[in-house]
C-alpha cells in the first residue's frame, strides 16, 4: 500500500529528527505517542492485566499489531511484552539503517498510559529490542506496585 | 576580572578576529572549562573537535553562508526581518543589514576565524542538547576570561539538510551529533553590549507570570 510506505516515511524521518535532537531523551518527549488513538476506544480494566487485555483487542483489531503476549515475573512489577506484526515495525528498520536505536513504541505507549489512567499505576518502559527479522519486539516494562 | 557576572556581563559575540594565532595551552583551558560542566548522570557526553585547517572552515563557512541565508532570506520575504530591525530608523544601515543577512555573510565568518572547536555529543545520553549547552557556555567564558572572542555559529548545523553535509566534512559517526560549531580567536572588534530585558520583566514568583507582591 503505498499511503503505507508514505506515513512510514515520514515517521522515521520524524523519529531520526527528534533522535538528533534529544539523543536518548528524545524517548521522555514521545511516551504520549499513540494517546491519541487509544483515548478515541474503550478501554476498560481495573487492574493492569485486564488494562493490557483491552488494549491488545483494540489493537489487533485495528491491525496495528499481530499479536501482543505479556509475562509477569515474580515481583509483579516487571512485564515482559512480546510484540508481533507491529505497523511501526518498517520504521524500526528505516531508523535501523540510519543508526537510530529504537526509543519509541506506540502500541505499549497507549498500554501504559492507559494504565496510568485507569488503575493509577505509576509505568515505565525498562528496553525495546526488535527483532526484524523475525518480525517480532521485546519490550520490557515496570508497573509500579500502588505504596 | 575576578568576578563571574563581570566575565558574562562583558563577554560579546565575536565575528571579527585578528590573523593571530591562539595558542593550544589557551584553547585547552577553554576545553578544560567545558570538560568541567555539569551533565545528567555525569554523562560528560560532549566531544571537541579543534579544526585550524583553512579547506575545511571554508567548507564550513559556505555550508554555513547557504544555511543562514536561506533562512534569513525566508524572513525577510514574510516580512519577519522588517519587523524585528523596525526600531532601526537609518534605511541605509537597514538595508545593509538585510544585505549581510540575506547572503549569509552574518555565519560565512566562520571560514575567517583562527580556530573552531566544534562541541559534538553523543547521543546515546538522556540530557544531550543541555549538556552541550552548559560545555559551550563555560567555553565561551572561560575563553572571554583568557581575553579571546568566540561566537556559536549554528547555521552549519541547525538545519538537517547543512547539518548532514557538515557530520560528514569532519567525520562525525552515527550516535553523535553536532551541537555547536564555536568560533574563536583575539578580538578585531568591540561590539556594544546588546540590550536585555529588565529583570523584573523576565522574573515571576511561585507561578509563571506571577509577579512578586509590593
Amino acid at each position: 500500500m503505498r499511503d503505507n510506505f508514505y506515513f512510514q516515511d515520514i515517521v522515521s524521518a520524524l523519529e531520526k529528527a527528534l533522535y538528533y535532537e534529544r539523543g536518548k531523551g528524545g524517548y521522555f518527549r514521545a511516551t504520549m505517542v499513540g494517546a491519541d488513538f487509544i483515548d478515541r476506544v474503550q478501554i476498560k480494566g481495573e487492574t493492569s492485566e485486564q488494562v493490557i487485555d483491552s488494549c491488545v483487542k483494540v489493537l489487533i483489531e485495528n491491525k496495528m499489531i499481530k499479536k501482543a503476549t505479556s509475562k509477569k515475573d515474580d515481583s509483579g512489577t516487571f512485564f515482559t511484552f512480546e510484540i508481533e506484526g507491529c505497523a511501526h515495525l518498517p520504521v524500526e528498520a528505516r531508523l535501523k539503517e540510519e543508526g537510530v536505536p529504537p526509543f519509541v513504541c506506540p502500541p505499549i505507549n497507549m498500554i501504559l498510559y492507559k494504565i496510568r489512567e485507569l488503575v493509577g499505576l505509576a509505568v515505565e518502559i525498562a528496553g525495546i529490542t526488535v527483532r526484524q527479522e523475525e518480525g517480532k519486539c521485546t519490550v520490557r516494562v515496570v508497573v509500579f506496585k500502588q505504596e | 576580572m575576578d568576578d563571574i557576572l563581570e566575565i558574562m556581563k562583558t563577554r560579546r559575540s565575536i565575528r571579527r578576529y585578528k590573523k593571530k594565532d591562539v595558542p593550544d595551552a589557551l584553547l585547552e583551558k577553554i576545553m578544560e572549562a567545558g570538560r568541567w560542566s555539569p551533565s545528567g548522570d555525569n554523562a560528560q557526553p560532549w566531544r571537541f573537535i579543534v579544526v585550524r585547517d583553512p579547506e575545511i572552515k571554508r567548507a564550513m563557512g559556505k555550508i554555513a553562508a547557504e544555511g543562514s541565508g536561506r533562512r534569513f532570506t525566508a524572513e525577510y520575504f514574510t516580512g519577519h526581518m522588517q519587523e524585528r530591525f523596525k526600531g532601526l530608523k537609518d534605511e541605509e544601515k537597514k538595508a545593509r543589514a538585510f544585505q549581510k543577512l540575506r547572503s549569509g555573510a552574518v555565519s560565512s565568518f566562520l571560514a575567517d576565524a583562527p580556530v573552531v572547536i566544534v562541541v559534538c555529543a553523543k547521543l546515546d545520553v538522556w540530557d544531550v542538547p543541555y549538556d552541550a549547552a552548559m560545555a559551550t557556555q563555560n567555553m565561551q567564558l572561560m575563553a572571554h576570561a583568557l581575553g579571546l572572542g568566540t561566537c556559536v555559529v549554528v547555521a552549519p548545523v541547525s538545519d538537517m539538510r547543512d547539518d548532514i553535509k557538515t557530520m560528514a566534512l569532519l567525520h562525525v559517526p552515527h550516535g553523535y551529533k553536532i551541537v555547536a560549531p564555536l568560533a574563536i580567536g583575539y578580538p578585531d572588534e568591540r561590539p556594544n553590549p546588546r540590550p536585555r530585558l529588565p529583570l523584573e520583566d523576565i522574573i515571576y514568583y511561585e507561578a509563571f507570570g506571577q509577579r512578586r507582591k509590593k
